[in-house]
């Protein structure tokens, strides 16, 4: 046997790959599962275990009258009950700089009990000084040595504390908040704490206790968040509460005794001031009574001398106002006359000039006629000289034809001789006839000259003539123009006697006029007069009439100041009545007050509350929770994962070893120790890597995850617990996991005969798949695709382990991304598209609206275009059926402006919601209550006063709790106007703008009235910082996705290889170069990779959003989204995990021999 | 003129542990073109050390391997690759089919190897198994994979082609059927064939013979008349 086992153990060391292999998968798979598993315990330990040390309370007790000594020690006759400490507390605003914090002021805290942990600094030593929660200082706000001031916001007439300065001397942490981000809600301010701070209980100005803490042993040693906790401590509380009736009824008595007598003395002496305050006030009635007679005589004699004045003023003012008109009338006359002498002025100056134009024209008509006559006298004489070239010229014509008479006969002679002569030539010839010739010649040329004288003499005739005619032609005109001339000059005299009859009449008429005027001159000159003598009369009656009027005036004054004596006489009187009911009302509502007081504070309460009340608390309790949920499904997924990979593993083993196998049982070894020998190979590796895988895992995913939560609890000192059943049953799960598989691989080979088992295992057949059976696809397939294509169908388990194996790794992948993203979105999709507006200022509640404009006036002095609405935010604790949600409600001054500021919506529908029409809470708060539209929910205060109010939308919300309603619903719940506190506004201020964003505060914090300024691009950036924790938990996922992804393809690939090692070498001896031997097997794992990927977005879309609803703190709620980028990252990351393997195999392909792999089997 | 096979002073030494095995002591022979030589010797002599280093799938430690005037010794991996790619063919006595193939299929794969090759169904046809060429291998009797296999060396119109135990898992009719094709390959192409087996009975129809003792070169002789193999018997 001993043989035996030495062949197991040299079988681990020959084949170290592949029991490494199974050692890490089994390390990866026992690690998360039971490292997650274990993070719920351990952080519900390290809690404990600061409790524990820390001293938490286990029950507080506060009564509604205060708590005493007496108190003390009866809690302490408790059984159960170990350690009682009293502590008085009071909330303050704590001023520092520019700020102001709504603080919790504790009494110096015991040692015993809420131990405080001081971080930095002394304890409180001297008076003065002070100790200041650590949180507070993270802020930056005050630090050690800095000087504080604390101020009252209610409206109590007590300071509560002796001192109002104090100077910080240490920071602390104290166990009872544990949560960095809440602290508690209080009735003051915006009702939600900011710090916490110690002071000298001797500064308490008020006796009693405000609460006492108790602790129990027996609680002690139970863990906080157990079971047996819960039920011990229910118990505990079970019998304080009946000690609680009894001692409240003992206080009862205590206070309210004193109070009641009090308001008896009270009511007594109000009777007896009522009594002497009534006489007072009748006597000085009866004085003024007497006075306002006396002023009424004295009214009544003025007003007739009044009267009579008015008599006379009135006369006067009549005559006047005739003597006004008589002057009137003058002055009409006046100007009358004046304008008549005017007249008859212009009349004679008229008159003037028309003689004087008449005598010009006369003038003219003389000379005229003169003119004419001369010319006609010369005309005369022309005409007489004319007449006698007439009778000349005649005489010259008849001479003249009395020569041609002459001429013509002795013409006529000649002409016979000349014919005489020719024919004497022509008988007697031309000598002969010569001499009669020349005789004739000379005749002739006689005559001739004769001719010529007449024609000279005729001429001379014709040009008398013509001279002659002209003449008489211009005798003719000047005769006619001078007629034309005498015509005028005749119309011309006519009309100069026309004129000169017309001056005659103009003047004619002048002098009449005269004489009119010079008539109404005396009668104006006589009315003139007149009126002078009426004015002087008016004058003399004026002058009485003023002398009387002065008397009245006189006696009027002295009536005035009279009365100005009685009404001062009166306010005093009425004053004092004033006075008297209103001191009288005082103190009768004084009393009033007092009763109802009294009648209010019915009796003493106690109020008992456990850790759970304690807002962290509990809430730690649920992020453990939370995980504990993830670990149930998450890590089975790995260990699943884990299963299937030995299974392939170990089946291939077996496998590989038939020949062995056949062996040992043809040498007559039993099945069982043959299943023994895989058993412990197997079962080894799994304890081995399971046990180491549990250790490391059970440090580090706790590690991470409380790692991440310190970020938002002051829980420090992580625990790590390594509880042996868990870590026994995730490496016992895995053991027995893969025992189960390695039994399932024996089987079958165990059922074959050793001869068979000793031949060679027929390598698995080729099968057609069915995608021959489409040839349209199949032959457009390459050769070596259709090789894959087979082989990929022919290993089918592998092929399904493949699948599973990257699909999970996708889907891890796909979460850590998802969960990202989800985180991420929140804060853009909060303070993007939800929140709009700029920010919002708080301010003293108690502000006039002088002040308040103040505020308004500095915001609009930033930018004139802000926008702006009021609001009341407080904290409340709503409850709905059992469940309760810190919740801050806001009532809203102007709905319209706040719903542009804050978009309200519907998250899926995208519907608006308006808060005009109710009550509209965040999506969160209204999961967390389990309520909906139309459900009622309770609000309250630190178990005051209950309201109830109706929802009527749900809005989306990613970042805190709240129930928004208007102003008006505010009052018709409260009963009471909201007290405003803080301002909404948005000014442009949106991105991270440091600049302007410290500019506008400085601006709003010079203003007194301003508590605190808050911009959402600041908040922003800050939750963007604590929301990057989740970055942590998204690497750890996807780091351990990568490493599934590594182990799966890396296990099946080397189970590929070693499967087909014959086909590989064969493929080798045919000459394929190394690559296209690569891409003959890994074409198989890329499309198996394409396959899981995908199969593996669906799976992890799946589960990111099962990790998102069970992940997400009750503060906060998550994104809903996957990013499409990260589907498409998450799926790469596999991709890349897969090429990684192959790159890795690729040398295994490599190394393979040939000739040692295709040696036959021998 | 060297032979077209040579091998000079072959030496290949194996470390198992702290022991030094020498599968091949200065080995020396020649074979001609054309030739169907014999490599016989008994298990573990290193006659199939000596066919691996001839197939490229191994390399010797020391002396000279030359085939075609190529010295294969002092080849490189890629070389190697190059050189069982084009110039060599070989079969095993396991025939080394890939099961998930068909027979055409089978020999299709060495022939998209090379540019310059027989088509599948030419050569099948060749081998006698035109009708079987869609069989699967598991479907095919073992001398009918065997003969896939020749075509699949043949295929790629190797220089050499390289036998390792053809017969060894074949019944004694069907062994002599393959022999016979890989004695006519080499009669009527010309093949230069070398075979190497434990079963000295089939010694006779080699051209050559060379026998192997102790990872040495025991004897070589040539058969100046080889049988015919239906003629040979054992």
């Amino acid at each position: 046997m001993k043989a035996f086992n030495k062949n197991t153990f040299r079988e681990i060391s020959k084949t170290k790959n592949r029991f490494f292999s199974i050692l890490l998968i089994c390390a990866i798979g026992v690690g998360f599962f039971s490292g997650v598993r274990a993070t719920c315990d351990d952080m519900k330990t390290t809690a404990d275990n600061f409790y524990d040390e820390n001293c938490l309370f286990d029950i507080r007790v506060l009564s509604s009258f205060g708590l005493t000594d007496g108190d003390k020690e009866a809690l302490l006759e408790i059984d159960g009950i170990d350690g009682v400490y009293t502590s008085k507390y009071t909330d303050l605003s704590l001023h520092n700089k520019e700020h102001e914090y709504l603080t919790r002021v504790y009494s110096a805290q015991n040692e015993d009990i809420n131990k405080i942990d001081m971080v930095e600094g002394r304890n409180i030593e001297n008076e003065g000084e002070c100790l200041i929660s650590c949180n507070f200082v993270k802020s930056g706000v005050a630090g050690i040595g800095e000087k504080i001031t604390l101020e009252d916001l209610t409206e109590a007439d007590e300071f509560p504390l002796s001192k109002k300065e104090y100077t910080v001397v240490g920071l602390y942490n104290t166990p009872m908040f544990i949560s960095i981000t809440q602290r508690g809600s209080t009735n003051i301010g915006d009702g939600s704490i900011d710090a916490f701070m110690i002071v000298d209980e001797k500064d308490f100005t008020q006796d009693v206790y405000t609460e006492i803490y108790a602790t129990s042993d027996k609680l002690k040693s139970e863990k906080s968040y157990s079971d047996e906790y819960k039920s011990l401590r229910d118990e505990l509380v079970d019998k304080l509460e009946e000690l609680g009736v009894k001692r409240s009824e003992i206080r009862t008595d205590e206070v309210l005794g004193e109070a009641r007598q009090e308001i008896a003395d009270g009511e007594e002496e109000l009777e007896q001031a009522k009594i002497d305050g009534e006489k007072e006030l009748s006597d000085a009635k009866q004085e003024l009574d007497d006075g306002k007679q006396e002023i009424e005589d004295g009214e009544k004699e003025l007003l007739d001398a009044k009267k009579e004045l008015d008599d006379g003023k009135k006369e006067i003012e009549d005559g006047e106002k005739e003597l006004a008109s008589a002057k009137k009338e003058l002055d009409d006359g006046k100007i009358q006359l004046d304008d008549a002498q005017k007249q008859l002025d212009d009349a004679l100056k008229e008159l003037d000039d028309g003689k004087k134009q008449l005598q010009d024209g006369k003038k003219v008509l003389d000379d005229t006629a003169k003119q004419l006559s001369e010319a006609q006298a010369q005309l005369d004489e022309n005409r007489k000289q004319l007449e006698a070239g007439r009778t000349a010229l005649e005489a010259a014509k008849a001479e003249f034809n009395a020569n041609l008479a002459q001429y013509e006969s002795a013409e006529a002679e000649l002409k016979s001789k000349e014919e005489q002569l020719l024919a004497a030539e022509q008988m007697f010839g031309k000598e002969a006839m010569a001499s009669y010739r020349a005789q004739f010649e000379a005749a002739k040329q006689l005559l001739a000259e004769n001719k010529a004288q007449l024609d000279a003499g005729k001429t001379q005739l014709d040009e008398q003539e013509q001279t002659l005619v002209e003449g008489e032609k211009a005798l003719a005109d000047g005769q006619k123009q001078i007629d034309e001339n005498r015509a005028l000059y005749e119309s011309g005299v006519k009309e100069y006697n026309e004129n000169e009859k017309k001056l005659s009449d103009a003047e004619k008429q002048y002098n009449e006029g005269y004489a009119e005027f010079s008539e109404k001159k005396a009668e104006y000159e006589k009315g003139v007069k007149e009126y002078e003598n009426g004015a002087k009369k008016i004058a003399d009656a004026k002058k009485k009439y003023n002398d009387g009027l002065k008397e009245y005036e006189d006696g009027l004054k002295e009536i005035e100041d009279a009365k100005v004596k009685y009404a001062d006489g009166l306010k005093e009187y009425e004053d004092g009545i004033k006075e008297y009911n209103e001191k009288i009302a005082d103190a009768e509502k004084e009393i009033a007050d007092a009763k109802q007081k009294l009648a209010d504070a019915g009796s003493a309460e106690w109020y008992l509350f456990d850790r759970e009340d304690n807002v962290g608390y509990a809430e730690y309790e649920s992020n453990a929770e939370r995980i504990n949920k993830i670990s149930a499904i998450f890590p089975i997924f790995f260990l699943l994962v884990a299963g299937l990979v030995c299974l392939t593993t170990m089946s291939r083993m077996v496998e590989e070893q038939r020949t062995q196998i056949g062996t040992l049982k043809a040498l007559g070894y039993s099945s069982g120790a043959i299943v023994r020998h895989y058993m412990i190979y197997a079962v080894l590796g799994a304890l081995v890597g399971g046990i180491g895988g549990a250790f490391f895992g059970c440090v580090l995913f706790p590690w991470v995850i409380m790692y991440a939560y310190s970020m938002m609890y002051n829980i420090t000192d992580f625990v790590f617990l390594f509880a042996p059943d868990n870590i026994i049953f995730s490496v016992g799960s895995m053991t027995a996991a893969i025992a189960i598989t390695v039994y399932f691989s024996c089987r079958k080979a165990l059922g074959e005969t050793p001869a068979s088992l000793m031949r060679p295992k027929a390598p698995k057949a080729g099968k057609r798949i069915l995608l021959e059976k489409i040839p349209f696809i199949w032959n457009r397939m390459n050769f070596f695709a259709k090789i894959s294509g087979r082989n990929l169908f022919r290993y089918k388990r592998r092929m399904f382990m493949t699948v599973v194996g990257i699909a999970g790794c996708t889907a891890l992948s796909l979460t850590g991304f998802g969960l990202k993203d989800s985180i991420s979105d929140i804060v853009d999709l909060q303070y993007k598209s939800i929140y709009k507006y700029s920010g919002y200022v708080a301010y003293d509640e108690n502000a006039s609206d002088s002040e308040l404009q103040t505020v308004y006036d500095d915001m609009l002095g930033y930018n004139p275009d802000t926008n702006y609405t009021r609001a009341l935010i407080k904290q409340y604790e709503t409850k709905f059926e059992n469940s309760t949600v810190q919740c801050y409600v806001t009532a809203v001054e102007n709905t319209q402006i706040f719903e542009s500021f804050v978009d309200i919506h519907e998250r899926v529908s995208r519907e608006k919601v308006s808060i005009s029409n109710g009550a509209v809470i965040t999506e969160k708060a209204a999961k967390l209550l389990g309520a909906k539209v139309g459900d009622e929910i309770e609000l309250s205060i630190g178990g005051g006063k209950t309201r109830k109010v109706k929802i009527s939308g749900i809005t989306e919300q990613y970042t805190s709790h709240y129930l928004y309603i208007s102003g008006s619903q505010y009052e018709e719940i409260f009963g009471e106007a909201p007290k405003y506190n803080i301002v909404y506004f948005d000014n442009g201020i949106t991105g991270d703008d440091s600049e302007e964003i410290n500019k506008f505060s400085e601006i709003m914090l010079k203003n007194e009235n301003i508590l605190a300024v808050m911009m959402n691009a600041t908040s922003l950036s800050s939750i963007k910082e604590t929301l990057s924790i989740m970055d942590l938990v998204t690497i750890v996922l996807i780091v351990s996705a990568g490493a599934l992804a590594l182990v799966v393809l890396y296990n099946l690939s080397n189970v590929n290889i070693t499967e087909r090692i014959r086909e590989i070498a064969t493929l080798k001896v045919l000459g394929f170069y190394d690559a296209e031997v690569s891409s003959y097997v890994f074409r198989e794992n890329i499309v198996l990779s394409i396959m899981g990927g995908a199969v593996g977005l669906l799976l992890g879309h799946w589960l990111c959003m099962f990790v998102i609803t069970t992940a997400e703190i009750d503060e906060v709620m998550f994104g809903r989204v996957i990013h499409p980028l990260s589907y498409l990252w998450a799926f790469l990351v596999t991709i890349g995990f897969s090429l990684m393997v192959n790159l890795i195999m690729t040398r295994t392909l490599k190394k393979i021999s040939m000739v040692e792999s295709l040696k036959s089997v021998e | 003129m060297a032979s077209f096979v040579s091998l000079k002073d072959v030496y290949k030494r194996y470390q198992v542990g702290e022991v030094t095995i020498n599968a091949s002591d200065g080995m020396t022979f020649d074979i001609e073109k054309g030739e169907l030589a014999v490599i016989v010797g008994p298990s573990g002599s290193g006659k199939t050390t000596v066919l691996n280093m001839l197939g490229g799938m191994d390399s010797c430690d020391e002396g000279i391997i030359s085939v075609d005037g190529s010295r294969i010794s002092g080849y490189n991996r890629k070389q190697l690759t190059l050189y069982r790619r084009y110039e060599v063919g070989f079969i095993f006595q396991f025939y080394n089919l890939l099961p998930n193939l068909t027979a055409k299929e089978n020999v299709e794969i060495a022939g998209q190897t090379n540019k310059d090759y027989i088509p599948a169904v030419d050569i099948l046809e060749k081998v006698g198994l035109g009708e079987r060429i869609n069989n699967f291998p598991a479907q095919l009797s073992g001398g009918e994979q065997q003969r896939v296999s020749i075509a699949r060396a043949l295929a790629k119109k190797p220089k050499l082609l390289l036998c390792d135990e053809p017969t060894g898992a074949l019944d004694y009719n069907t062994g002599k059927m393959i022999l016979k094709l890989l004695q006519d390959t080499c009669r009527k192409d010309g093949m230069t064939v070398i075979l190497v087996t434990h079963n000295t009975a089939i010694t006779p129809m080699a051209d050559r013979v060379i026998k192997i003792k102790n990872s040495k070169v025991d004897s070589i002789r040539i058969n100046e008349k080889p049988t015919p193999v239906e003629e040979i018997e054992w």
